[in-house]
């Protein structure tokens, strides 16, 4: 009876453990290895880490300037504002916690995710916003502002976390998110007839005007950014990894899409599964 | 004698104005045909945009055209209209073209 009891709990237990930790899909596992190995390739003097630093990982004349402007952050005021609104309950004496699970500095890493029961991909920064709608809070702008701060705030804390974005195996509909946002990244698109993946797996390195344009893995661990260009247009400098993309669209001369809809969250989804295994680097400074 | 003198003139006269008219003069550069070209762009555009391939100046050449348009300048507002129904259309080109886009690696 023994036997039986410890068989049947053994069994249960790893059961359990099954369901609470999806199985990578094979076929995102095969894309996700040969992404990584092509920059490697390309880039063999970089670690796997070094790639979160950019175009600041290929030219050592900027990474100085980029330490430089990183002792004393020009963000870290707004980064504080997030880190308070985080903190500050809502009318109903809620906090922004309350709409997550685990330690806050594990929240980062556990988006984008796929959410089986609704059919679509969760993306921590729609998540802060359908927060505040539960909690009668209103609503708040997707791109930049309040939401950037508490983001950044929730990025900073989580330094050094891994990125691990599952595509559970066997499931047909994640799969079909993933594959969507991949096309997201690879079809040509504007009138200027670019992909993300032109700029950002074709030519990384290579200067486009005064800019140095940033390998497609590891753009994704230090996002939202503090990004001198939008500090100097309307705004406090913050953007979302989705106010990002808007931007590359309309650079390539394409419709971007809306922020926190399913083609941009789709994107983000397979954008960031490419960059599994590295560190988040913090909320960081880019030109 | 004097009505057929006077048809005569008429008609020679309004030949004469056809001949001597611009050859570029449409003769169809109405309100209404800037109305019809401006529905059809903007389904041309729909279309782009529920394929995802949506280019970015679409909008803002149709509203340089309702401009020119609101100025009395219905001729230039159609070239604008025609832009635009252009680029809606090459961008559902696109569309196919990149039906099938993935990694070269």
């Amino acid at each position: 009876m023994k036997k039986l009891l410890t068989i049947f709990t053994t069994a249960a237990l790893l059961g359990s453990t099954m369901v609470m930790a999806a199985q990578q899909s094979s076929v995102v596992q095969a894309d996700i290895d040969a992404f990584q190995n092509y920059f490697k390739k390309r880039f063999p003097n970089l670690s796997l880490n070094d790639f979160s630093k950019g175009p600041y990982a290929m030219s050592e004349d900027k990474k100085l300037q980029f330490d430089a402007i990183m002792e004393f952050p020009p963000f870290e005021d707004l980064r504080d504002k997030g880190e308070a609104l985080w903190k500050k309950p809502f009318k109903n004496g809620k906090t922004y916690s309350s709409c997550f699970s685990g330690a806050d500095k594990t929240i980062r890493t556990q988006f984008p995710r796929w959410n089986a029961k609704t059919g679509k991909v969760e993306t921590l920064e729609g998540e802060i916003l359908k927060c505040r709608v539960k909690n009668g809070e209103r609503k708040i702008g997707s791109g930049k502002g309040k939401l950037a701060w508490i983001s950044a705030y929730l990025t900073t804390i989580a330094k050094g976390q891994v990125i691990n974005v599952i595509v559970p195996e066997g499931d047909e509909k994640a799969l079909a998110a993933y594959n969507a946002g991949k096309k997201e990244f690879y079809a040509k698109r504007g009138q200027l007839n670019l992909s993300c993946a032109n700029c950002h797996i074709d030519s990384p390195g290579q200067r486009i005007r005064g800019n140095t344009l940033s390998p497609a893995l590891g753009q994704i661990t230090h996002f939202p950014v503090w990004r001198g260009k939008w500090a100097k247009k309307k705004g406090d400098g913050f953007g979302t990894i989705q106010r990002r993309y808007g931007g590359c669209n309309k650079q390539v001369r394409a419709k971007p899409r809306k922020r926190q809809r399913d083609a941009y969250n789709n994107l983000e989804f397979f954008h960031t599964a490419m960059s599994n295994g590295l560190e988040i680097s913090g909320t960081e400074y880019r030109e | 004698m004097k009505k057929v003198l006077f048809t005569t003139l008429v008609v020679f006269a309004l030949s004469a104005q056809a001949e001597f008219m611009s050859k570029e003069h449409n003769w169809n550069n109405t309100p209404d045909q800037y109305k019809a070209a401006v529905k059809a762009a903007k389904a041309e555009q729909k279309l782009a945009r529920s394929l995802g391939f949506e280019w970015r100046d679409i909008g803002k050449f149709l509203k340089t055209a309702n401009k020119k348009y609101k100025a009395g300048d219905v001729k230039g507002a159609l070239k604008w209209v025609e832009k635009a129904k252009t680029q809606a259309i090459l961008g559902q080109r696109q569309a196919k073209d990149q039906a099938n886009a993935g990694p070269r690696f």
